[in-house]
């Protein structure tokens, strides 16, 4: 035979509390909640109802302190308390078996009973508006047991749920916490919501949402919205910017962080469903690039997570997601295009947001493109004034790139961009394509190429130092090279690519490898990397010292220089040793003493 | 922004590192990275270059550069062997599972030596006192990608036996992980029901939905559902698109869109996205994206005859920007495609990946009509 399971309802109402409600205060969003169904659906009835609801505190001396939360809406019947009060998981919004739940507790069906947090009973009186059928009273403990019995008296159509603290619940009937939570949850209902204790009435959403008042100007508004939002994050926003969009049925505003955003960092707004407050974390309500803004919004056509944090993502979220863009993009063109003071500020800020747009949008591109700050070996300037003085765009395609660069450009006065930062990479490709600007990158090798060659018979005379040279960096992969370049106190030049980069990596971590890791590189490095060298040694002409050597025909004493000419230039390019080099700067050195020593000896 | 032009010192190790943590995942970051240790190895600090790296790992495996990261993983495990006190243990053991997860990616690496990785991760998480149940789950990612079904349903077995402890991934992805299994098995409804779980249930990390939207494309394709698929192409192509990591999943919208005749945006999505995807770093996302630009070229060719393209020099014939004739070009991709195939059944003694471009090219016939039209309109989920 069947049986069926007993459900120990403290059990499961401490599980709830503990993992699915953010707190015990969602009683009080439960509370609303109902209150607002009810409220919803008989105006639907009757559209000229004109819903209300109080939250009445009775704290009599010396006995626990009651809560009496009433509403004006549709009320229950007998048959609609035994469904949708006392049986967990069904709710009257669940209204097309199988389909996805429009609503959280529509999903669960427990919405009420989460008043089990703080109270001990939960009494719910009710008066039908729908049919004519007397009025109930329904009596639940958190053993699962409730009594229920029909009323003599006929009440006003709608619920009332009291409520009486659990001696460990007693701070959350407080007046002004009661004020607090209901702010919080229902601030923007557009039905009346009464906090009553004694004589003191207070209305907590007496003025709704604050973007959906008539303000005398623009300005009025602007300045209103940022009242709230210093109210509402207790932070003085760059400005305000009111959203509205047909998909999702949505408003709110959108406020400009007056601080620079991280680009990795987790982007949450404060959104409400159908003017009940929903999350205030919710991460996918704006464009990836919109992480300039903080927004808090109403939504009354999408649909929240399971979890509750979020809204679901479908096509209307893609929607609206699409529309707050469009809302956004075009606050940035009439800053752009009528603020420029104000555009500066912005930049200044969040250039980085502007440069995430740019990169999808080419319209944006192209207004904003010229205002936007680069890293240069000139320092920071924006691509405008990169434009002016240089015309033609020459870029390092990676900080390390950059950096091997650096020196030597700023040494000879040529402007590099450094594209090694998120976006700008992108961006300068972007320019060559789409404005009228030549763009070339600049690897550290290839700038090397750009130095004066030397001529035949300089090579010639240097026939002997390159051969030994070439010997001599062979183990490490490098090319020696002869060139005339700036500065001429410099006697070399080391420069590499990504490949040796890699390369250099790669040994420094093999020398130190266990066997079975060592193995896995090894293996790693048999992939067809390319033959070539992976650096070079760009010896200098102008300097002295390589003057000599080029004259010099003792090859042991040839081959120690140019390994320690090899090692100076990679500490000098700001190059980590690995352990062959450092032994060649340990045995270098002491050579070179013995050869002084040497020498003096023999003197 | 200036930081390049500071003096090596450990303030700049630390401020690079925190100028990585504020971008997203790629190029950018790894440089960032790659600056940092370079710059603690020059100070010859130890415990700085040790951060460094751990740092540098985790951008490279969240960046597409597995290459990167097992080179910096490897520095780290010879400093932590040398003394384990030094170093925190826990995210050593945790990076690990990324390292079981990479090698596969390297046709050059051979199975012993992906055996014998899993054996010492296996014997270092005993020795933590960790539950094995991360190790069977690497283990049955490996015999998947090595195309070893058998050993892989075995894994499985053990895995779903195995108890989740401290080293075991997110609900998540392990989730993510069990639709992969199923798909690569050919269980596409009962993999369609998991991945179901992942997007009803909202289950999320850094990885998860991501990619299993793209992944569910092409089991709903041929279960007839374009609707749904064309939902999951609008929401997961977004989430995708902006770093090379998620090639795959870059490629698989791309043929999709094929395969739903949104030609023109395809055929930009191949343009975009196949330069960062052969950045060297995972020669499997390779395979992957070549497989599919041949499913996506050839289903193409069948209606239009030539498109203008700026492709990568992948080989001589895609060099540059012309003209190129669509059914020439999907030839060189099937031709690179098992040129790739090729080495890793060399690897891996079978047949199994020249198997996968043949039947990559089978899917043509899944081909339903749905233009990709801005959103707004139902939502095919919702039925």
């Amino acid at each position: 035979m069947s049986h069926k399971f007993q459900i120990n309802l403290r059990g499961l109402i401490e599980l709830l509390s503990d993992h699915l409600y953010s707190g015990p205060e969602v009683f009080i969003r439960e509370l609303l909640q109902n209150a607002v169904d009810a409220i919803r659906a008989r105006v639907k009835q009757n559209p000229d109802h004109a819903g209300e609801i109080t939250l009445e505190l009775i704290a009599p001396r010396g006995k626990p302190p009651c809560l009496v939360v009433t509403d004006n809406g549709i009320g229950l019947t007998e048959e609609e308390v035994h469904r949708f009060l006392a049986t967990i998981g069904e709710s009257s919004k669940r209204a097309v078996q199988g389909a996805p739940p429009t609503d959280y507790i529509g999903q669960f069906g427990i919405g009420i009973l989460s008043c089990f947090v703080v109270s001990d009973e939960i009494v719910v009186l009710s008066q039908s508006a729908r049919e004519a059928t007397p009025a109930i009273e329904w009596r639940a403990r958190p053993d699962g047991t409730y009594t229920f019995k029909t009323l003599e008296g006929d009440l006003p159509s709608g619920a009332q749920v009291c409520l009486t603290a659990r001696a460990d619940a007693v701070e959350h009937f407080a007046f002004e916490r009661l004020v607090e939570m209901a702010k919080h949850f229902g601030g923007i209902l557009p039905y009346p919501i009464k906090v009553i204790t004694g004589k003191r009435v207070e209305i907590v959403n007496e003025h709704g949402a604050p973007w959906r008042q008539e303000y005398s100007s623009p300005k009025e508004r602007t300045r209103a919205l940022l009242a709230f939002g210093r109210e509402r994050f207790g932070v003085e926003f760059f400005d305000a910017i009111p959203l509205k969009t047909k998909a999702g049925d949505l408003d709110g505003v959108a406020f400009v962080l007056p601080h620079e955003a991280n680009l990795s960092g987790k982007r949450t707004h404060q959104v409400y469903l159908k003017n009940m407050l929903l999350s205030e974390s919710a991460d996918n309500l704006l464009p990836e690039w919109a992480f300039f803004v903080k927004a808090v919004v109403n939504a009354n056509d999408l649909r929240p997570t399971a979890s509750r944090e979020t809204f679901y993502e479908d096509n209307k979220l893609l929607a609206a997601r699409e529309a707050l863009g469009d809302r956004l993009r075009a606050y940035l063109v009439d800053l752009a295009e009528h603020h420029p003071d104000r555009l500066q500020k912005f930049i200044s800020l969040h250039f980085r947001a502007l440069k995430a747009l740019s990169v999808e949008d080419d319209d944006f591109f192209r207004l904003f493109i010229d205002y936007l700050p680069f890293e240069t070996t000139h320092g920071q300037m924006t691509l405008g004034e990169f434009r002016k003085e240089h015309g033609a765009i020459h870029f390092a395609p990676s900080v390390d790139q950059f950096r091997q660069v650096a020196r030597v450009a700023a040494a000879q006065g040529r402007c590099i961009v450094n594209a090694g930062y998120t976006f700008d990479q992108e961006l300068i490709l972007k320019a060559g394509d789409l404005l009228d600007v030549t763009i070339k990158e600049v690897e550290a090798a290839e700038m090397v190429e750009s130095f004066e060659e030397t001529t035949l018979e300089e090579r010639e005379a240097a026939d002997f130092l390159l051969n030994t040279a070439t010997a001599a960096l062979k183990p490490f992969k490098c090319e020696p090279d002869l060139r005339n370049f700036k500065p001429k106190e410099i006697p070399a030049l080391f420069s590499t690519s990504r490949e040796g980069r890699f390369f250099r990596s790669l040994e420094q971590s093999r020398e130190i490898a266990n066997p079975l890791f060592g193995g896995v590189l090894d293996q790693l490095k048999g992939r067809d990397r390319k033959a070539s060298p992976h650096s070079h040694l760009c010896l200098n002409h102008a300097n002295p010292l390589i003057l000599r050597l080029i004259s010099l025909r003792d090859k042991t004493l040839l081959r120690r220089a140019v390994e320690m000419l090899y090692v100076q230039a990679l500490l000098l390019g700001h190059q980590p040793l690995n352990a062959k080099e450092m032994t060649l700067l340990n045995e270098g050195l002491m050579a070179l003493i013995e050869m002084g020593v040497a020498r003096s000896e023999g003197d | 922004m200036d930081i390049i032009e500071e003096n090596d010192s450990p303030e700049k190790v630390d401020n690079l590192l925190a100028a990585a943590d504020e971008l997203p995942h790629g190029a950018s970051k790894i440089a960032l990275c790659e600056e940092a240790v370079r710059v603690a190895d020059s100070l010859n600090d130890i415990r700085l270059a040790y951060d460094a790296r751990q740092d540098l790992v985790e951008a490279a495996v969240f960046g597409g550069r597995s290459d990167v990261m097992l080179v910096a993983f490897t520095w780290c495990v010879a400093q932590f062997d040398r003394d384990p006190e030094a170093f925190d243990s826990y995210q050593l053991l945790w990076r690990f599972k990324w390292v079981a997860s990479t090698l596969t990616r390297f046709p050059q690496i051979d199975r012993p030596t992906i055996e014998n990785l899993l054996l010492d991760m296996e014997r270092r998480y005993r020795a933590a006192g960790a539950t094995m149940q991360p190790v069977w789950l690497k283990r049955r990612g490996a015999y998947l990608d090595m195309g070893d079904l058998e050993a892989a349903a075995e894994a499985h077995q053990h895995y779903m036996k195995a108890q989740r402890g401290d080293f075991s991934d997110c609900h998540a992805c392990e989730v993510d992980s069990l639709v992969d299994y199923y798909f690569q098995l050919g269980k596409n409804a009962i993999g369609l029901k998991k991945a179901n779980e992942i997007f009803q249930g909202s289950l999320a990390c850094g990885e998860v939905p991501h990619r299993t939207h793209a992944e569910v494309l092409m089991p709903l394709l041929k279960a007839a559902d374009a609707a749904s698929a064309m939902h999951h192409h609008r929401v997961g192509y977004p989430m995708i698109k902006d770093n090379s990591e998620f090639g795959r999943s870059q490629a698989i919208h791309m043929a999709f869109l094929a395969l739903t005749g949104n030609d023109a945006r395809a055929l930009r999505l191949l343009e975009k996205h196949i330069g960062p995807s052969f950045d060297g770093g995972d020669p499997q996302r390779e395979f992957h994206f070549l497989r599919f630009s041949m499913l996506a070229l050839e289903a193409i060719a069948e209606r239009k005859k030539k498109a203008k393209l700026r492709l990568p020099a992948l080989s001589p014939a895609l060099e540059g920007e012309k003209e190129f004739v669509l059914v020439d070009l999907a030839t060189e991709f099937r031709r690179l495609a098992l040129e790739h195939a090729g080495r890793y059944d060399e690897r891996n003694d079978n047949d199994y990946h020249t198997r996968l471009v043949e039947e990559t090219s089978t899917w043509k016939k899944y081909a339903t009509p749905m233009s990709f039209t801005k959103v707004g309109g139902g939502d095919p989920t919702g039925k």
